[in-house]
């Protein structure tokens, strides 16, 4: 049933990212940074509260008051900190909820990825629990029915002596002291909040926090222009003598109360804690998907920490030699942790191929496809290529992976295809012995949509190996107008048709020492 | 006994979820933020290092960018900025839209609401019991009380008539655990604004008959007024 639900919602989704790459780009992508995006405006929301709070005052009689003083006469800066306080609050409900709804769609929430997931939930509660003490402590008409309603939600419990909801009775029953816990509470929880989104990434490898800075500022700009253009008002103040009529709600927060006033509290407290805990088990539900986790191999390990650097779920840990070998440290992986991309094992400088087949062994293996297979694939794959054709169309060898496009259909005579568990497992020797020891003249490597890679940091490990900024690096001898990367989404196979033409006919017309390879034991002129 | 209950009633989830709480934060990485092991804190020194090495930047200057040159320059061009202010317009829009519209109508006009709010406790199931001298005798100095009670409470039952029509009638368990305490009833009843004749009627006794208090009043609710209703042992019921 989940699955089927993934697979309808999947294509759509993927289309709607699509559209924000033309104005954003790949890593702009706001559809790829609604973590981040969350925690950006988590941020915008903490320090415009810190501002207003300073003008706020904390007392049943005065809080309206004060709010509207910043709203009206201080329009120009307190009042655009409170629109900001709101705005941001309420775009925070929107990227996570989108956030946690596309980890869903996309498969991103099972298997290594429970931790994250699961934590996850608290942080709905927690950020929806923010909100509303919030709302309360306008002391507005809207407080008044969001405070009445949400007691009357926790006095269903039944865990109270006295109903909470008698506070807000009758004029005079909220005292000033009932007041301030409601502070307390809106301080608190927002606290709670940060922590639980610090546990939420404890699992993660270098967890992306912070959006880009374009992406970023542009947010901040639109909410400020926001902020001034249609600016936070509040409702008339709060009276319990009076009954409030017509409400503008804020339905990123307050969605739930008019199924409340509906359903009533008892169905209310059954749906949130029943979709709350589905939501939160779905990682175990079936299908459930175990690949077998890497293993480390302590005679070609030196512990040079690559591995333990490119993990991108922290499944590697460096831990102290334990096979008496002259180096201080040995990998040492984490099974809960390990999604078996092979990250790992492109990022490890004994995964060459340019060995004996008998010595073929990386420091780091996947077991189901170890370095020795790995070449037996590509060797495989190469040898289907038709002879070299001045006429015809270039050899190509085409990478693909799990999660990317199907590249299956673009086999023929001069393509040659090779299906991994991620781009990032391909360690950049293979490109060179592709090159140098084969009739290919041309590598591609495709993978997940740019910025999207499944196992998070495939594509940026490979792209940064082939352009010398992370080991292992593409040795300068290989021709770099002879490799083209192309990165596409499952509903993009003609972006990778596309792509893979326009290759090869660069190829074809590329000069004739760049076509056909320069021998391994020169350089190759800069591409 | 009581006190024991009391005191289990908040022992007991401690107990039971605090060293489960203790344990999960533990495994999330409270114990390396405790008492990290050196295998931990070599892995950390290691994660230094390499932050540092490519924090100089060395590498990044003599590499020749090809392939992660697209990174630095999305998002930039003219024709993408206007883009993106499109979309950011079209997201403020749905945000500021949002936290405020549509309107929800809670109360429709001419409409009024009734609040019953009231904790009251019942009778004592049992009739209190006089002792007698040798009863007193036998207790300890302390708990000479003259009267035996006994704790459990009955039932309070609790009705509302508007204009002949019975528009609540609940009965309610004494709170605690040993049905020891007052009854409690919440409802937000909803009414046409207007003149009307409201009668309230509470049964506290332990015979199950008949009413203990009873108000008839005239009164006229404005739309949107709220009127509330509790009770209290010495002035019965009181409209607010």
């Amino acid at each position: 049933m989940l699955k089927v639900i993934q697979t309808t919602l999947q294509g759509p989704l993927l289309r709607a990212e699509g559209l924000f790459d033309h104005p954003f780009g790949a890593h702009w992508n706001p559809m790829r940074q609604l973590g981040t995006l969350s925690f950006f405006f988590y941020w915008i929301v903490a320090v415009s509260g810190i501002f207003v709070y300073v003008f706020f005052e904390t007392s049943v009689t005065g809080a309206h008051g004060s709010i509207e003083y910043m709203t009206v006469q201080q329009w120009y800066f307190a009042g655009v900190m409170r629109s900001l306080h709101r705005y941001a609050s309420d775009a925070m409900v929107m990227t996570t909820v989108l956030h946690m709804s596309r980890e869903f769609i996309t498969d991103r929430y099972r298997g290594v990825r429970w931790f994250t997931w699961f934590t996850g939930v608290p942080i709905l509660w927690f950020l929806y629990g923010s909100g509303i003490s919030g709302y309360w402590l306008v002391w507005d008409q809207l407080a008044q029915y969001v405070a009445i309603g949400s007691m009357e939600w926790l006095d269903w419990l039944g865990i109270f002596g006295e109903p909470i909801a008698n506070n807000f009775l009758t004029r005079g029953s909220l005292g000033d002291r009932f007041f301030s816990l409601l502070v307390f509470m809106h301080i608190f929880l927002p606290l709670f909040l940060l922590f639980i989104m610090w546990i939420h990434l404890l699992k993660i490898n270098r967890p992306r926090i912070n959006p880009p800075g374009g992406l970023a500022l542009g947010s901040l700009l639109m909410l400020i222009a926001l902020s001034l253009v249609y600016p936070a008002t509040s409702h008339p103040p709060a009276d319990l003598g009076t009954v409030p009529t017509v409400l503008g709600l804020d339905w990123f927060y307050m969605i739930l109360y008019p199924v409340f006033d509906t359903w009533g509290a008892g169905m209310m407290w059954a749906a949130a804690l029943g979709v709350s805990m589905f939501v939160a088990f779905m990682p175990w539900l079936p299908p459930l998907r175990r690949a077998k986790p890497a293993e480390v191999q302590l005679d070609k390990c030196n512990g040079c920490t690559r591995c333990f650097e490119d993990c991108p779920f922290g499944a590697i840990s460096m831990k102290p030699r334990s096979d008496g070998r002259p180096y201080t440290q040995e990998a040492v992986v984490d099974p809960r942790y390990c999604t078996s991309c092979g990250l790992c094992v492109g990022s490890c400088p004994v995964s060459t191929p340019f060995r004996k087949t008998d010595q073929l062994l990386s420091g780091i293996e996947i077991p189901g496809l170890t370095l020795r297979l790995l070449r037996e694939k590509v060797d495989a794959a190469v040898a289907g290529l038709a002879p070299p054709d001045p006429a015809g169309k270039p050899g190509v060898v085409l990478f693909g992976c799990d999660h990317g496009a199907d590249i299956e259909q673009f086999q023929d005579g001069s393509v040659a295809v090779v299906r991994i568990p991620c781009v990032g497992m391909l360690a950049p020797s293979f490109i060179d012995y592709i090159l140098s020891r084969s009739g290919a003249a041309g590598v591609m490597l495709s993978g997940c949509r740019d910025g999207d890679c499944y196992h998070r940091l495939g594509i940026r490990w490979t792209e940064d190996r082939m352009d010398g900024l992370r080991d292992p690096y593409l040795r300068e001898r290989v021709p770099r107008a002879r490799i083209r990367t192309l990165w596409a989404a499952p509903n993009e196979p003609g972006k990778i048709g596309r792509g893979l033409a326009t290759f090869q006919a660069d190829l074809a017309a590329a000069p004739a020492d760049i076509q056909a390879g320069e021998p391994a034991d020169k350089p190759a002129p800069a591409a | 006994m009581a006190e024991l209950t009391t005191v289990a009633f908040y022992l007991v989830p401690i107990v039971l979820f605090g060293p489960l709480l203790f344990f999960v934060l533990w495994q999330l990485g409270l114990k390396d933020v405790i008492r990290p092991s050196e295998a931990l804190k070599a892995s950390r020194q290691a994660a230094r290092q390499a932050a540092k090495d490519a924090a100089s930047g060395e590498a990044r200057k003599q590499a020749k960018v090809h392939f992660t040159k697209h990174r630095r320059e999305e998002g930039r061009s003219p024709v993408r900025l206007i883009l993106q202010a499109v979309c950011y317009v079209g997201f403020a829009a749905l945000i500021g839209y949002l936290s405020a519209r549509p309107t929800y109508t809670w109360l429709g006009p001419d409409l009024a609401e009734i609040k019953l709010s009231l904790s009251h406790p019942g009778q004592h199931v049992a009739p209190c019991v006089k002792r007698t001298r040798e009863e007193l005798m036998a207790l300890p100095p302390n708990m000479r009380a003259p009267q035996k009670c006994s704790r459990e409470r009955v039932p309070v039952t609790l009705q509302m008539e508007l204009d002949g029509d019975l528009l609540f009638d609940r009965t309610r368990k004494p709170e605690g655990l040993s049905g020891d305490g007052a009854s409690t009833f919440y409802a937000r009843l909803r009414v046409p604004a207007g003149e009307h004749r409201l009668v309230l009627r509470l049964r506290d006794n332990r015979t199950g008959e008949g009413f203990d208090a009873v108000k008839d009043v005239a009164l006229t609710l404005e739309p949107a007024q709220l009127l509330a209703i509790t009770y209290r042992t010495d002035q019965g019921f009181v409209l607010r």
